[in-house]
């Protein structure tokens, strides 16, 4: 799939007025999104760093992580932002880097780190210890 | 023409008939029905001498006597798809009469030590070559910017 | 037109002196004028300017105030004392005058003339650094026949000098390019050929282009008057005359990378740094030096995240504006080697890079496995004192006393801060007037202060008496004996050096840190302190007995308390923490101790490590340092840590915490309120606390001296710690200078 087409698909979804409408234009968006993986895949040359698969779980995880969230005017939104995310990459307005840094290395706790049980209970400085020598 | 017929059966007498139409395909001449381009070189082929043969197979012809400019042309080696990257750059300045040096001349002057190997152009054959700036994830010369070595535990 | 022409040629001297009265230094006619050939043009200009602040804080010392002299500079009067040359006539009065032989800490050339100035009834330009400044003298420094000599020499200069200041590698901080923008024509006459000079070969330090050479001898006289070797010399008369050694020789000395600071112009410069860099791309960050004791005050010249050279700062009371080649070469060092990821040796014997949070969950949880006596902790030689304290603090914690410092040997005694110091002080040495070593060798210990030695010896003839295995002076010195013996022997007034310390009005006596590592050191001291007795050392203006300490963090550790014997203590280890300790012997390690090496190359105990933890550098962190004579120093940060390493001090507090001992600072400056506590004198920066108890305090020792002779204690000079084995510039300098 060339990236013309992969930008031809990502558009932003109408307005939803329930939740269910809400719910499948989310599933909506994340089959766009999986869609549009080889060809991020090919212009940014993720092959030897990353997978599809591992590209959609990033994904899915990112979308799981407003899991929460019921009011279907902050799905609407949230769903406006990803759409402009996923059309940015799709157009290469990003770098190799940047999708590196943001969905490849966040990924396994590099960059962004996640705030597991593992860390309770421990110090200020402990925290800082294990992410950086400056602080 | 006389002569063209002479050194046909000449070749017939020296390779028999199967033999005789290997020579023709191997040297192109089933392809010249349809390539007339490389119907009229073959054509022009007839008297004009051979001046050289470069590493590659391409011949090389001169015949004085045809208008001046266009007496100078190459037989490419590969009879289907030719052109004109195929001609070694020793060869090109004699060709484009640039030189009065033939290639196999000029050949002697080129520097043991460096200067790649001629590469024809391969665009559109699947191994173009891309430029890809200093930086690139492609550019395999990119540059090292760790400014330390690290300490291999693997000597131990 | 020939009306305005007219009128033009009327208002160029009102012109002229109205536009260079104001700006007599940067503005001036570049064409010889009618003014400029006419001396006396110049008393016109000379009314009386503003008074000037000296050049580069030049201070004098009038000790005797009927010595003082009065000479006028540009006819404003300054008070200087007898004795004093015209240039440092001119220097008190705020004016600089370019020189390129002159320099202030070598003997007096006066061979490349750049310092001429007018001087009033003289009827040449006088050579101004050669030239005694008499009561009276009327110096001119910016008259037109100043100027016209200064312009004439600097033509000279140039004549035969390549134009190659853009392959040059003193392009940017060359005196002859500044001087040549200042002083020199913007032409030159000369159309015949240059001269050209076979280069020569050094060494591998210093890189020689000597067609650029001015022959102004600096390098000569530095290293025939300061280094104490007579390797380079001049060659040849008149335009043959060249700077060399005589025949094909490297120099072989340990303070021959200061000619490349010495050197005015592009001929002496830095081989490991050639082509590298410009001067004008990199960062200094003023340091201090930690590959010896001494604690020299150093310039870590930066570009990025590399460190590019090391250049001396001037200290008086350091290494006034020498540095050893140890200390301005070990750089490269601190890019090889290096520890960047955590590391735990799995079963199989291999190491494998881990996270932090692994890393440390691992030495916690060995550490509360095995019994407090069995924990042991070593400081390295490059450790900084809040390192160390971050160290004894966490064992403590873990309920061991089993902390040291490599290199102070078997129990030291931390007792009395001056058995471990040198209390005359560096710049102190230079009073002293007869020195007895016992067991040391400073040229190799410490460059800097055999530096000094050599000075005090070649200005006041003093006497220099050895003790220990044979070596190398660059001084005249008695070698007395290799042992004990000999040390007896003067202790009890039999020696017939005993005369020679009697008679001398500051006896110095330095003792070698090598020392404690012998089982009667307490029996040799108690030698060495009488001797001190008898030969009144020690006075109440004057403390003669000193300790020379190896090692960067052997001071800040004794006052520490970083006190208990690695040798003994190894034996029974079973948790083994070294900070940086590459020097200690493992051998005696039981096989099934757990060893954490937490330092920045991978050096020798790296080997027998289960855990490692990467630290910085110290060019990477700010850290307390007390050199040999008790004055603790910061180092600063100048190039960020590589890879995941992090401050010393900051994993040992991490480590504490995982452990479930939490030290209780999080924060620099908690550590160093920390220190206060336990030896405030750490965090007096650059200051030395004089001692206010005496030796005679201690309690006597009876202890048989055994008799076998000193060792020496630096084997290899240019390899003697983590950085300097991991550098290449210091491994080709010991297979090339050391060679017997």
């Amino acid at each position: 799939m060339s990236a013309l087409a992969a930008l031809k698909m990502v558009k932003v979804p109408p307005n939803s007025a329930s939740m269910e409408e809400a719910r499948k234009q989310t599933l909506e968006f994340f089959k766009m999104a999986c869609r549009s993986l080889p060809s991020v895949m090919e212009i940014y040359n993720l092959d030897d760093v990353v997978t599809v698969s591992q590209l959609r779980s990033t994904i899915s995880a990112q979308i799981r992580k407003n899991a929460h969230i019921a009011n279907p005017k902050v799905i609407d939104l949230l769903l406006f932002k990803a759409t402009e995310e996923l059309s940015n990459i799709v157009t290469h307005s990003k770098q190799r880097h940047h999708v590196i840094g943001q969905y490849v290395l966040g990924h396994e706790g590099g960059l962004i780190q996640d705030m597991g049980t593992k860390d309770q209970g421990i110090s200020e400085f402990l925290k800082q210890f294990y992410t950086s020598n400056y602080f | 023409m006389v002569s063209v017929v002479r050194g046909l059966l000449k070749v017939v007498n020296e390779k028999g008939v199967g033999g005789f139409i290997k020579h023709l395909r191997e040297e192109g001449y089933t392809k010249c029905l349809l390539d007339g381009n490389l119907l009229q070189t073959k054509l022009h082929n007839i008297g004009a001498t051979l001046v050289g043969v470069d590493k590659f197979g391409n011949q090389y012809y001169e015949k004085l006597d045809v208008q001046y400019g266009r007496h100078r042309w190459v037989e490419y080696a590969e009879k289907g798809r030719y052109n004109a990257s195929q001609v070694p750059p020793e060869w090109h300045g004699w060709l484009h009469y640039v030189t009065d040096h033939t290639g196999d001349e000029l050949l002697m002057l080129k520097p043991k030590r460096y200067g790649v190997e001629h590469r024809e152009n391969f665009s559109g054959e699947g191994d173009a070559y891309i430029y890809h700036s200093k930086g690139h994830a492609l550019n395999p010369g990119q540059r090292d910017w760790t400014r330390y070595q690290p300490w291999q535990p693997a000597k131990s | 037109m020939g009306f305005l022409l007219r009128s033009l040629r009327c208002s160029k001297p009102l012109f002229r002196s109205y536009l260079s009265h104001p700006f007599p230094a940067h503005f001036r006619w570049i064409s010889s004028s009618s003014a400029l050939l006419r001396p006396e043009s110049s008393v016109a200009l000379a009314a009386d300017p503003p008074p000037r602040t000296p050049v580069a804080g030049a201070r004098v010392h009038i000790p005797n105030p009927d010595d003082a002299i009065e000479v006028f500079v540009d006819g404003y009067p300054v008070k200087i004392p007898k004795g004093l040359t015209v240039l440092q006539a001119c220097e008190v009065a705020g004016v600089d005058i370019p020189r390129f032989c002159y320099h202030s800490r070598l003997s007096i050339a006066g061979n490349c003339r750049m310092c001429l100035v007018e001087v009033e009834k003289s009827p040449k330009p006088v050579a101004s650094c050669a030239m005694p400044a008499l009561p009276g003298m009327k110096i001119k420094t910016s008259t037109p026949v100043a100027k016209k000599a200064r312009e004439g020499v600097m033509e000279f200069l140039l004549m035969n000098h390549p134009l190659d200041c853009p392959i040059c590698d003193q392009g940017g901080e060359c005196d002859l390019q500044d001087q040549s923008m200042a002083f020199g024509a913007d032409r030159g006459r000369f159309t015949e050929m240059k001269r050209s000079v076979v280069d020569k070969n050094l060494g591998p330090l210093v890189k020689t282009v000597m067609t650029r050479c001015i022959q102004c001898t600096r390098c000569v006289r530095f290293a025939t008057e300061v280094a104490g070797v007579q390797d380079l010399g001049m060659l040849g008369r008149g335009s043959g005359e060249e700077i060399g050694t005589y025949v094909e020789k490297l120099m072989t000395s340990e303070l021959s990378g200061n000619v490349i600071d010495i050197c005015p112009v592009g001929a002496l410069t830095s081989k490991p740094f050639a082509f590298k860099a410009r001067n004008w791309e990199l960062k200094g960050t003023e340091t201090i030096d930690v590959t010896d004791a001494v604690g020299s005050n150093i310039r870590i010249d930066s570009r990025g995240p590399e460190v590019m050279r090391i250049l001396p700062r001037l200290n008086e009371e350091i290494n006034e504006e020498w540095i050893s080649d140890k200390t301005r070469f070990c750089y490269d060092g601190l890019k090889r080697q290096r520890l960047n990821d955590p590391m735990i040796r799995g079963p199989d014997g291999r190491f494998k890079a881990v996270s932090w949070r692994d890393a440390l969950a691992v030495v916690a949880e060995v550490a509360h496995q095995v019994k407090p006596e069995e924990i042991v902790g070593i400081a390295g030689q490059l450790s900084d004192a809040e390192s160390m304290m971050a160290l004894k603090d966490f064992l403590n914690k873990m309920g061991s006393e089993n902390v040291s410092c490599e290199g102070n040997g078997i129990s030291p005694n931390a007792d009395l801060r001056p058995t471990y110091l040198l209390n005359t002080n560096i710049s102190g040495l230079e009073k002293a007037d007869a020195f007895l070593l016992v067991g040391t060798q400073p040229r190799l210990e410490a460059p800097m202060i055999n530096a000094r030695i050599r000075k005090t010896v070649r200005a006041t003839q003093a006497k220099v008496a050895y003790i220990g295995p044979p070596s190398d002076f660059n001084y005249d010195h008695q070698h007395l004996g290799t042992g004990p013996k000999t040390l007896l022997d003067i202790a009890e007034g039999r020696h017939p050096f005993c005369s020679t310390l009697l008679s001398a009005k500051n006896p110095a006596i330095i003792v070698g840190a090598k020392i404690f590592e012998r089982k009667d050191k307490d029996a040799i001291f108690s030698a060495v302190e009488t001797i001190a007795k008898l030969h009144k050392v020690i006075r109440a203006d004057w403390n003669g007995l000193n300790v020379l300490l190896l090692n960067a963090a052997q001071a800040a550790a004794l006052d520490l308390g970083l006190v208990s014997s690695p040798s003994e203590s190894i034996r029974s280890a079973k948790f083994l923490y070294l900070m940086g300790a590459d020097d200690v012997n493992l051998e005696k390690l039981p096989d099934d101790a757990f060893v954490v090496y937490q330092g920045h190359h991978g050096d020798k105990s790296v080997y027998r490590a289960n855990v490692i933890l990467p630290s910085s550098a110290f060019s990477e962190k700010e850290g307390t340092y007390e050199n040999a004579e008790g004055c603790s120093q910061w180092t600063v940060p100048a190039v960020p840590t590589v890879g995941d390493a992090r401050d010393d001090w900051k994993i040992i507090r991490a480590v504490s915490e995982v452990a479930g001992v939490r030290l209780p600072y999080d924060n620099l400056e908690a550590v160093r309120a920390r220190i206060r506590m336990v030896a405030p004198n750490l965090l007096h920066v650059d200051e030395r606390e004089s001692s206010t108890v005496s030796v005679d305090m201690k309690p006597d020792f009876q202890h048989q001296m055994s008799l076998e002779p000193f060792e020496a204690a630096v084997e290899n000079f240019y390899m003697t710690n983590s950085i300097t084995r991991a550098s290449k510039i210091m491994a080709q300098c010991s297979s090339m200078l050391l060679k017997k």
